[in-house]
């Protein structure tokens, strides 16, 4: 039976923050408490800044009159602030949107702030554009901020609205200018009232404006999915410029001539020295990029001073940060002004070799400086960084990390194994180009983290022994994704020679090395192409090792004559009652499409089979089985139109519907379980699904369901019951925590201690998840018999 | 005035027309639009036998960092139809002013085209120019985004090179 502690609480850092719907297992209430115990900083950042804690910033924002406010808008964790310079980086929790893209101060009122978000799964949806009139506290969406019907070029984006690029009128800060998925938003009154723009005329419908440039007057200009506008009446009319493409893009504007803009379009720089012209400006292609394709360029110009003719500094950033000085003119055209190709040359380039990380985002300089502007701050993959050097060399500037960095990690992989003792517990993580994290002691208040590796982790996998992890991208010829074995926290590490058929699959979710027995582990490979990113076989396939430290380590295949397809597989499961047994899925795993499929093998004979299940409708999505009954699995199934979730216990042959659980993901309908354009990996929009993750407790009846934008489930049961235990409407009010876009969890099962989960959040990280009351018994011996599905 | 663009197409593989499967046949590559290019004479709008249900699909290319795949698929609207050519550009004005690319008149697999295109982040504007007993037909213009396939890249350990 269950050992329940009855005390009735939410709360996050151990303090009780507020009392809301608590979620109830059989009429009673359950105590939870959340931790955020994400990595404050990276302790491999000072021999190589791309090991990092932040994840993604995407724009970054600096008060007008005092230069230690930032504010930072993070790709997937929503908006952080710093008061002392961006030391110390805090989430605003008012900001709902989680997905940000840009964050602005009004220059005259800097309580006031803008900030811009993509689509958040919500019906009523609170994404797009929100106005903050106290600081950033809290946060409003206007009513008229929403595109009106019929807008929008894509007529998905009617219901499912994004924001991108914000620019205030330098001369009257009441002009709003708003990139959006619908064209342009416009506000004249500080962003209380907006009426919707389409700089392609009357006769089209809005299409995407990623960034938006106003100079005063009237004068406007966009870029986006249709090239160059510019209007000169604050958006009422629009006139087409030429030569400058399509797509994700960024605007500066040359202090000394607002008819010289410059541009970034996908990874190539423009310039217009024309940008004032009645018939449109033309664009040429200027300056090359000395680093092309990290996330998303930009340009940023900055005035310099004390020589004639006037100069001012264009800043890019792509994978690195360069600058260079440009020269100014006198009238319209011309030559460009920050010259072409690499002459005048760059300097720079200002990120891993002076203290930040790559990948760059947005680049903020002194507000409380006229000229020659000290670059305060910069933006990337990393988080943000601060500039150490403000003496009159700063425009060369050496970045350090903050001490306490936002937490918008994303993760891609997480795996844990129990160790004596309650604060004894291992866990790792793999991010998004902050490489692999771990410690071993995850029980404790403020866990120990090492940043053993920088870049991309896309796999973990732990047992007690130690730990496998994976990390992409290699160069020199060889596997460009490598595998690497350590033992508890990462003490020992060497290469670990991964099957030599196929290669690992790469930005999927699931994690490819899988433990099922100590020291036994299973893992995967897709096919590939000689010698491409070091292939050396072509065919792919499952394979397991029972000696993960052999040396060489001996990897058996499972089944090849009737191995599911492996040009696509993208997931391995693993459950052992004795008998070990696995799961293979093909696709994209639960990340799009409605035709990912599920294979079983049974056993460890290498001429064993496969047998492919089958779920009633769709495909699959995301896939558990309980480590410890091979039997148990929960899934979602995957349609066109949504879809829902599943439990099997006979192994996949039959399924059943698990209508609790499909309420929740969609918040009774408050939420969209399919979204169509919402954001996706990298800065797409190709729409998704809410499951976003499923795990069972090997030692108990517990399980988790994570989804995108609707919350975190837990079950007493199996998996047959279900309860929201997080935020996803009212956490600036409520004190509970909304985690976006759950990918992983593993339970912490201490005998003597709270039942718990540790889960990982795409953009908010890692969280510790106490469920406040003990298991009284069986916990550590895996006698299940003994649970009981009721709270007593 | 425009400056010629050259678009970053690496390769160009056509592939089989079936919707399931697209197995790789043979290879073209794209190319600044000539003058002849240009003067094709197009039947008029609305003629019968252009290409329909233009559609596009981007992947990353697994084992291959950095680099997107973009997949092109149309239907044929005249299944006599006996050379198509592909143009391209990532200009929304690029039709218009003739700056393009072209793959230039092919025959032979008519319905399907994979491209790993260079530039990231960029919309291309396509269209499907399809030669018919009554002459070449243009399909309408449709687009694709390039996605973004990162690369970080960690010291190596084994001596390689390392960037961001």
């Amino acid at each position: 039976m269950l050992d329940y502690r009855p005390t009735l609480r939410f709360a996050v850092h151990g303090v009780v923050l507020s009392l809301l719907a608590l979620p109830t297992f059989a009429g009673t209430p359950i105590d939870v408490t959340f931790d955020d115990v994400s990595p404050d900083q990276s302790d491999t950042d000072p021999s190589d800044p791309d090991g990092a804690t932040g994840g993604r910033v995407n724009h970054v924002a600096v008060h007008p009159t005092n230069n230690q406010v930032m504010f930072a808008a993070s790709e997937w964790g929503g908006i952080y602030s710093s008061t002392d310079g961006g030391l110390n980086w805090g989430f605003h929790p008012g900001h709902l949107p989680l997905a940000t893209w840009d964050v602005e101060f009004d220059p005259t009122t800097p309580t006031r702030l803008y900030a811009t978000s993509f689509f958040d799964g919500k019906i009523t949806s609170e994404a797009g554009i929100n106005v903050s009139a106290d600081g950033g506290v809290t946060w409003t969406k206007p009513g008229t901020a929403e595109p009106p019907a019929g807008f929008c070029a894509d007529a998905d984006d009617e219901g499912e609205p994004s924001a991108f690029g914000i620019s205030i009128d330098p001369g009257n800060s009441a002009n709003v200018f708003i990139g959006t998925s619908c064209g342009v938003a416009v506000s004249s009154d500080s962003g209380a009232t907006w009426t919707y723009r389409d700089p392609t005329g009357p006769a089209n419908t809005g299409d995407r404006v990623w960034d938006t440039l106003a100079l005063g007057g009237g004068v406007v200009h966009t870029c986006g999915d249709d090239g160059h506008q510019r209007s000169d009446d604050g958006g009422a009319t629009w006139v087409a410029g030429s030569g400058l493409a399509s797509g994700r893009c960024s605007l500066a504007v040359s202090p000394d001539e607002p008819y010289v803009v410059l541009a970034v379009v996908g990874t190539t720089i423009y310039e217009t020295t024309n940008g004032a012209a009645g018939g449109g400006a033309t664009w040429t292609q200027t300056r090359s990029n000395p680093t092309p394709q990290g996330r998303i360029p930009f340009v940023a110009t900055n005035q310099r001073s004390g020589t004639t003719p006037d100069v001012f500094d264009l800043w890019f950033g792509d994978v690195s940060l360069f600058r260079v000085q440009c020269t100014s003119g006198t009238s319209s055209g011309g030559s460009p002004r920050c010259g072409t190709g690499n002459s005048p040359a760059w300097a720079g380039g200002f990120t891993r070799n002076v203290g930040g990380h790559d990948d760059t985002g947005d680049i903020l300089f002194d507000s409380e400086a006229a000229n020659d502007r000290c670059p305060l701050l910069f933006s990337s993959d990393g988080g943000v960084y601060y500039n150490t050097d403000d003496t009159a060399d700063c425009h060369n500037p050496n970045w350090e990390q903050p001490d306490v960095t936002p937490h918008g990690l994303w993760p891609f992989a997480m795996s844990g194994a129990d160790q004596a003792g309650a604060a004894n517990e291992d866990l790792y993580f793999g991010n998004q180009d902050n490489g692999v994290f771990g410690t071993v002691d995850a029980g404790n208040d403020s866990p120990s983290w090492h940043n053993e590796i920088c870049c991309d982790g896309f796999d973990t996998g732990a047992e007690s022994a130690g730990i496998v992890y994976t990390i992409c991208c290699f160069g020199g010829g060889g596997r460009s994704t490598r595998a690497f074995r350590g033992g508890p926290g990462f003490s020992g590490v060497g290469e670990l020679d991964y099957p030599p058929s196929g290669l690992l699959p790469s930005f999927e979710y699931p994690d490819s090395f899988v433990s099922y027995a100590p020291l036994s582990y299973v893992t995967i490979s897709r096919n590939c192409t000689v010698p491409n990113g070091g292939c050396q076989s072509a065919d792919g396939g499952v394979f397991i090792t029972t000696n993960i430290d052999a040396n060489p380590v001996v990897w058996t295949e499972l089944g090849d004559a009737t191995e599911p397809p492996t040009g696509n597989i993208c997931g391995v499961y693993a459950a052992n009652d004795g008998t070990p047994t696995f799961y293979a899925q093909t696709g994209s795993c639960g990340s799009s499409g409605t035709t990912d499929r599920l294979w079983r093998f049974t056993g460890t004979n290498p001429n064993g089979s496969w047998t492919e299940l089958f779920l009633p409708s769709g495909g699959f999505g995301v896939v558990a089985v309980d480590p410890s009954d091979p039997d148990l699995l929960l899934v979602s199934g995957l349609t066109s139109a949504g879809g829902g979730m599943f439990r099997s216990t006979d192994g996949g042959d039959s399924w059943d519907s698990i209508p609790s659980l499909d309420d929740l993901m969609d918040a009774s309908g408050a939420i969209e379980f399919r979204t169509e354009n919402g954001p996706s990996d990298f800065t797409g929009f190709n729409g998704y699904w809410q499951p976003s993750m499923v795990a069972l407790d090997p030692n108990s009846s517990l399980a988790v369901a994570g989804a995108k934008d609707s919350g975190l489930f837990l079950s007493l049961d199996d998996g047959v019951s279900w309860s929201l235990i997080t935020d996803p409407f009212t956490s600036d009010t409520s004190g509970v925590p909304h985690l976006p876009r759950l990918r992983y969890a593993y339970f912490d099962d201490e005998a003597g201690s709270n039942a718990g989960v540790y889960v990982g959040s795409q953009g908010r990280g890692i969280w510790r998840v106490d469920f406040g009351f003990i298991f009284a018994d069986g916990f550590e011996s895996g006698d299940t018999s003994a649970w009981s599905n009721e709270v007593p | 005035m425009l400056r010629p663009i050259r678009l970053m197409i690496l390769a160009a593989v056509l592939v089989a027309t079936t919707a399931a499967s697209h197995a790789e046949s043979n290879v073209a590559s794209f190319r600044q639009a000539t003058k002849e290019d240009v003067a094709v004479e197009l039947s008029p709008e609305g003629a019968q036998g252009g290409a329909t249900q233009l559609d596009s699909t981007s992947e990353c290319v697994t084992g291959n960092p950095r680099t997107p795949r973009v997949h092109l698929a149309w239907a044929l609207g005249d299944s006599r139809a006996f050379a198509s050519r592909i143009d391209i550009t990532k200009f929304r004005e690029g039709f218009d002013m003739d700056n393009y690319e072209t793959t230039g008149s092919r025959e032979g697999d008519l319905e399907g085209l994979a491209v790993d295109v260079g530039e990231t982040g960029v919309n291309y504007y396509w269209r499907v120019l399809t030669e018919t007993s009554g002459g070449w037909v243009a399909s309408d213009v449709s687009r694709f985004e390039v996605p973004t396939c990162p690369l970080d890249m960690p010291k190596d350990p084994l001596g390689g090179p390392e960037d961001g």
